[in-house]
């Protein structure tokens, strides 16, 4: 049996959306909206064919051993070269064998089907048992034409062998005939092409079909055997009257994927197989043509085979790998179709030596490097020196392929110095899978979706046009996984240790469960004790705990101590560090209840609840402190409670106690700032065993300690910001309580101290809450407290006007008696002022001749405008805030001329 | 056994040009001006100069190869001029040269000069090479610049350590708010400007996360030394001269860019040339002896990892120290004492040899506004390369005891 063996596709990751391409363009071309539907796929400024053809060949290769190929046949009209075997690169690319007969197929559309046909004959012949074909195509257009929105950039590939076969060949049938429909003269860069509907109605709806009938006859077959349908016509409605010219159902026909990527050159049936391939079952046969100076058929049918590539959906991973645009200025410049300045830097010599390329063919076309067979140690370049320092064996290293090799980025930069077609240029370090790094160039992404860690594979891809020599450079390049900045993106806690006290059920289990699900080790503290606290206790519930975060692939240990004693927290912050060597996180979580009314509360009762809520926060969190201190990391969760926060009947002792957490996290949130160590409270909500049998069982259900957790792990994480802040969280409700200060009032002066009858009169006043602030500690409050609200209200106000009572609007009255006539000499320039906030407004300041004129509203062609805020403008021409600064802070922004804004201090002297 | 370089040598005269867009001059006239005032200070006749090295960078611009540019543009008389180039540590590889020609006895009096011509290029920051750095290198290496490539210690430092982005961009902003301060103070440097932490935060990006201000200006200049041995200097009537303590250098082996350990976050070179230096002067607790330094701040985030790499602050504690000022003029080691590369500029061959030049002044007494009380020991510290592949030199000298 002879076949398809395997197959591949690759569509550029950026796609172009049309109506981009009118928006910018179609007041030039207005016809062009007519086919601008959906996107194009569009090459980045590193691809071409050759780079499509590899990448579209390593995913077909996946699934095949590369060995044993014995030919390779790359079919393009748009090739690089036009004497040097394009496919000789993409082989030393793909690290073939040397043994191998390479060839280009070029100068039709149907160039892919004609290397498709002289494989199936190769391997049908005897000569060679397995071939590589890849049709690969970038074409060119100038900009604004119909041609511009029909083409897109892609490439497919398939192996064709005799074992493994997923598609068996079963017959072909060749037309060949010389119709223009477009053509490409010699040296020239772009096609000349004949009028569109004469190449629809004498070009694809007659050739095609006749190519269809022809194979249809020769093998006894009607179109009701055939069960997909493949053909391109970039014309959307003929392509669907071939397929009703043809007999055709329209389900059997495969889309013509003119909306999604655009019609790919010599690539386009081979890529529209690949889509037919992805859903293709054992049994289909499939009916595949193309169209250029004739048209060749095929008919394949699919076999059992085909099941291992099930579920692999290569096409429409390549489809779905994308990032649309509206830029078209970006496909222009990527495509060289405009030439913007790129300064004297890019003057820089790029001649390729031959000589070096061709010793070197394996390492900078292949990537392929070297692995040290003294010490194991994978390395790139292949040197003659093993680069282990402990190692340094001299020949020693054999040929080591890291294309394939998964590599994560180690460090990198975004470079506005360096060259590049898309700024900033980006590179750094990555590090591979195993063994082995380099520097490289990052491609197709942007700075923001790069990160340390983040997961990259390698691509081969264009360095360098050598224009002036008609030479292009290749090597491989770091493109970031699909997905993976969304995985990397997700809050995680790994090398981070956690405590957590009471966890041994209810919201500390969950605390500890979600922190080991994202990394984290845990220590698992549970007395195991009544609600009360009372009873011996027992190992059961954290051991239960530990060893769900083991099966969950976690890490845990289970400490039993009591945090109400301080020799109870010492071994709880021993366990951590003596199993995993440090402690990042502490959630003091461990509770009891004792509720009584406020007449029966005896001392136990009260003394027991401080004990465990108040004293074990202390008793867990001072050791762990002083570590947290050293590492200059820690993150602390004091856990409050509305009862304390709000007060609950018959809770005296559980609400002071809760109560007492936030002042003490008030005070460690200023001395744990320095050292990166973050202090929150949060007030739960959350059914749990000490509330189970409480409350009603349907509010119990909706109070899920997962609806409380996810506050708890983000103050817990690396990304929180906050500190010293009090939240309450429950059923997915998460806000945010305070201690505020509203404004006051000042009575009494130094003489005569205030009065009780005073202060009853102006309680509405002290009551007033009004202007509340927040004080991040003691001091500031104390200042508040002693600046009198006299003084306050004078130091600023939103009205716009500062302490000398300057407003903006008698700024610009005073401004024609602050102008320097002798400064103003030959300045002819109009400065619009637009000042934001409430006394803000529009001025125009003109000056011309040597005088000035005043008015307010906009101009039409100001010089320069500068635009700010009311008060920063006050403060500004008061000299409290330097223009400079203002500036270079973005307080101000100036549009039109910079420069001129310079003038205005000297032409105006109004201090 | 070799006891090292410590006390052999004595610099007796050293010169230095005004550092800036020098217009108006080329190296040949850059080389005159330092050479002046060095043989000035020196107090010795140009026949005295027994052998000299001669220390440039850049072939792409400059004044082109050999050492014959300096014999022909000071007319020596016919003497041996060695030229060296080791990429920013170029200065003090001349300087390395002229010590040892006189510690071994081949020489009695020994010049070093180094020179830079940079702003003929057409273009800000330093040539770039093309195909012309390597016929190799360049068909696989990144397209890199400087700032580029040493930026992205900042990403490793921040991974490696936890740091926020912001945090580590305010702490490098105050090293370079720091050695403008200094700046200010000294009439050589090319930008004599004080610049404020939050005006270096906003300055646009060059190379993510480096600003403007974080990157040292680019400048031509030259500077120059004289060195004999201590014998003949107080034969001289030379008194309370300074003397070379260490001179050591480092090159990578090409395991940070190829091999597995490195993070990307320090240099892995001056982590090791500073011990050796340290242990050729015979200093024992860095923090405490080190009076002042000059190290290499191309860029403000090489300063900031260096602190670490030469064991002055711990490792993943520089941000605390930076921001506790310990770096600072009034600070516990003050740093770029005369402004640095920051405010200098970094003309390739002549840096290494204008640090030295501060070093010498502060200990003469000579440093004017920028004086530090009774210096001991002054270190100064080149890195030429990239943070993955480079050279780091390291020199400290101090008053003859």
């Amino acid at each position: 049996m002879i076949g398809i063996t395997s197959y591949g596709a690759y569509i550029p990751r950026l796609r172009l959306n049309r109506m981009a391409i009118f928006q910018s363009i179609g007041w030039f071309a207005p016809a062009i909206v007519m086919v601008a539907q959906g996107e194009r796929s569009m090459c980045y400024w590193d691809e071409d064919a050759i780079t499509m053809a590899v990448a579209a060949a390593r995913n077909c290769l996946e699934d095949v051993d590369k060995q044993k190929l014995e030919g390779l046949f790359l079919a393009s009209t748009t090739l690089p070269f036009a004497d040097r075997q394009n496919a000789g690169i993409v082989s030393t690319a793909l690290n073939l064998p040397d043994a191998i007969m390479t060839s280009d197929f070029t100068s039709s559309q149907k160039a892919s089907t004609n290397a498709l046909l002289s494989a199936i004959d190769s391997v049908k012949g005897g000569e060679r048992k397995s071939i590589l074909v890849a049709a690969s195509d970038k074409r060119e257009t100038k900009p604004a034409y119909f041609y511009e929105m029909w083409f897109g950039d892609g490439a497919a590939a398939f192996t064709v062998g005799d074992t493994d076969v997923i598609a068996e060949f079963k017959g072909s049938y060749s037309v060949s005939y010389d119709f223009v429909d477009h053509y490409r003269g010699a040296m020239k860069k772009f096609d000349y092409t004949w009028e569109e509907r004469w190449i629809r109605d004498e070009g694809y709806s007659k050739i095609i079909p006749e190519a269809v009938n022809g194979l249809l006859k020769k093998l006894n077959i009607t179109m009701d055997d055939v069960d997909k349908l493949v053909y391109p016509c970039f014309f959307k409605a003929e392509h669907k009257k071939i397929a009703k010219k043809l007999g055709a159902a329209p389900e059997k026909v495969i889309d013509n994927l003119h909306e999604v990527c655009g019609e790919t050159g010599t690539a386009h049936p081979f890529l529209m197989m690949t889509a037919a391939l992805d859903d293709a079952k054992p049994g289909d046969k499939i009916l595949m043509a193309s169209f250029g100076q004739g048209c060749s058929a095929f008919l394949f049918e699919v076999t059992d085979a085909i099941k291992k590539f099930t579920g692999k959906k290569k096409f429409k991973q390549t489809l779905d790998n994308k990032e649309t645009t509206d830029n078209y200025l970006k496909f222009l410049k990527f495509r060289g179709l405009i030439h913007p300045e790129m300064g004297i830097r890019a003057e820089a010599p790029t001649q390729t030596a031959m000589t070096v390329l061709w010793r070197r063919r394996k390492m900078l076309l292949g990537l392929v490097g070297g692995k040290c067979r003294e010490c194991g140690t994978p390395q790139f370049p292949k040197t003659q020196v093993c680069v282990n320092p402990v190692c340094v064996a001299r020949h020693s290293q054999d040929d080591y392929e890291f294309a394939d090799i998964p590599a994560k980025i180690k460090t990198f930069t975004g470079d506005l110095l360096a060259v590049s077609v898309d700024p900033p240029h980006k590179y750094g370090m990555i590090q591979f899978e195993g063994g082995g790094r380099f520097m490289a160039d990052f491609t197709d992404c942007t700075l923001e979706e790069i990160k340390v860690g983040l997961p990259v594979r390698m691509e081969f891809r264009k360095r360098t046009d050598d224009e002036g020599r008609g030479f292009v450079n290749y090597f491989w390049k770091a493109a970031p996984v699909p997905g993976a900045l969304e995985e990397m993106n997700k809050i995680n806690f790994n090398g981070r240790v956690a405590i957590v006290t009471g966890a041994g059920g209810g919201l500390g289990r969950v605390y500890a469960l979600e922190l080991a699900r994202r990394g984290a080790a845990v220590v698992v503290n549970d007395l195991g004790s009544a609600r009360d606290g009372s009873g011996q206790g027992s190992s059961a519930p954290a051991d239960v705990v530990v060893k769900e975060i083991q099966a969950l692939g976690g890490r845990a240990v289970a400490n039993y101590d009591n945090v109400a004693t301080p020799e109870g927290g010492e071994n709880i912050v021993k366990s951590a560090v003596d199993a995993f060597g440090r402690v990042d996180i502490v959630i003091n979580n461990a509770g009891i209840l004792r509720d009584k009314s406020f007449i029966k509360m005896d001392p136990e009762n009260w003394a027991a609840v401080q004990a465990v809520h108040l004293n074990g926060a202390y008793n867990v969190t001072q050791p762990a402190f002083t570590i947290m201190r050293e590492q200059g990391f820690g993150r602390i969760i004091m856990t409050t409670s509305a009862a304390g926060l709000y007060g609950n009947f018959g809770q005296t002792n559980y609400s002071s106690a809760k109560m007492a957490l936030v002042g003490l996290m008030n005070t460690l949130k200023i001395e744990g700032a320095k050292y990166n160590i973050h202090v929150n409270t949060i007030a739960p909500l959350a059914g749990s065993r000490l509330t189970e049998d409480i409350m009603p069982p349907e509010i119990f259900e909706k109070m899920k300690p997962e609806f409380v957790s996810p506050l708890v792990l983000y103050l817990c994480s690396d990304e929180c910001s906050e500190s010293g802040k009090i939240f309450n969280a429950g059923m997915g409700y998460f806000n945010r309580a305070a201690i505020l200060t509203n404004q006051g009032v000042q009575l009494g002066d130094a003489d005569n101290p205030p009065t009780p009858e005073q202060i009853l009169e102006s309680m509405d006043q002290i009551n007033n809450m009004d202007g509340v602030k927040e004080f991040n500690d003691l001091n500031a409050a104390l200042f508040d407290l002693m600046s009198p609200p006299a003084d306050k209200s004078a130091k600023r106000d939103d009205t716009g006007e500062s302490a000398g009572g300057l407003s903006v609007k008698d700024i610009f009255d005073k401004m024609p008696n602050a102008f320097q006539p002798d400064a103003a000499k030959g300045v002819d320039a109009v400065f619009q002022y637009n000042i934001s906030g409430k006394s803000g407004g529009e001025w125009t300041v003109t000056v011309k001749g040597g005088t000035c004129a005043i008015d307010t509203g906009k101009t039409d062609k100001p010089t320069c405008t500068l635009n700010i805020g009311d008060t920063d403008f006050v403060d500004m021409i008061s000299g409290k805030l330097d223009p400079m600064k203002a500036f270079t802070s973005g307080k101000l922004t100036i549009d039109g001329d910079v420069m001129k804004s310079q003038l205005i201090g000297k032409l105006f002297k109004l201090r | 056994m070799a006891t090292g370089i410590k006390d052999k040598v004595a610099i007796i005269g050293m010169g230095c040009t005004r550092f800036g867009e020098r217009w108006d001059v080329g190296g040949e006239e850059l080389m005159l001006e330092a050479y002046e005032e060095c043989l000035k200070d020196a107090g010795i006749e140009q026949n005295d100069i027994q052998a000299a090295w001669f220390g440039t960078c850049m072939d792409e611009v400059n004044v082109g190869k050999t050492a014959m540019p300096l014999s022909v543009t000071l007319r020596l008389p016919k003497i041996p001029v060695t030229r060296v180039e080791n990429y920013c540590a170029t200065g003090t590889e001349a300087f390395r040269g002229a010590c040892y020609a006189v510690a071994s006895g081949a020489y009695d009096i020994c010049l070093a000069l180094g020179v830079e011509k940079l702003k003929d290029t057409g273009y800000g920051g330093l040539p770039g090479g093309g195909s012309s750095t390597g016929t190799l290198l360049w068909q696989w290496w990144p397209n890199l610049t400087a700032p580029g490539s040493f930026a992205q210690l900042a990403s490793a430092y921040c991974a490696k350590y936890k740091v926020k982005d912001a945090d580590l961009k305010r702490a490098i902003a105050h090293v370079s708010a720091k050695s403008h301060a200094n700046g200010v103070l000294n009439p050589k440097a090319h930008l004599q400007k004080k610049v404020t932490e939050d005006q270096i935060m906003a300055a646009p990006i060059i190379a993510h996360p480096l600003g403007l201000f974080d990157c040292c200006g680019v400048s031509d200049g030259s500077a120059c030394a004289i060195v004999t041995t201590p014998e003949i200097a107080k034969k001289m009537g030379k008194k309370d001269f300074v003397t070379v303590k260490a001179l050591q250098l480092a090159l990578s082996s090409g395991e940070e860019t190829a091999f597995n350990d490195w993070d990307g976050d320090h240099f892995m070179t001056t982590s090791k040339c500073s011990v050796q230096a340290y242990k050729e002067a015979g200093v024992t607790n860095p923090r405490e002896e080190i009076s002042m330094m000059e190290v290499h701040d191309c860029f403000s985030i090489t300063e900031f990892v260096t602190y670490e790499d030469l064991h002055i602050s711990e490792r993943g504690k520089a941000l605390k120290d930076v921001m506790d000022g310990f770096y600072d003029l009034d600070g516990g080691v003050p740093c770029q004492v005369d402004g640095g590369l920051k405010c200098f500029g970094h003309p390739i061959g002549a840096s290494g040899l204008r640090m030295l030049y501060e070093m010498y002044l502060q200990l003469h007494g000579r440093a004017d506004k920028r004086q530090i009380e009774n210096p001991k020991l002054g270190l100064t510290h080149n890195l030429g390369g990239f943070p993955f592949q480079n050279i780091c030199s390291i020199s400290i000298i101090g008053k003859h005891e």
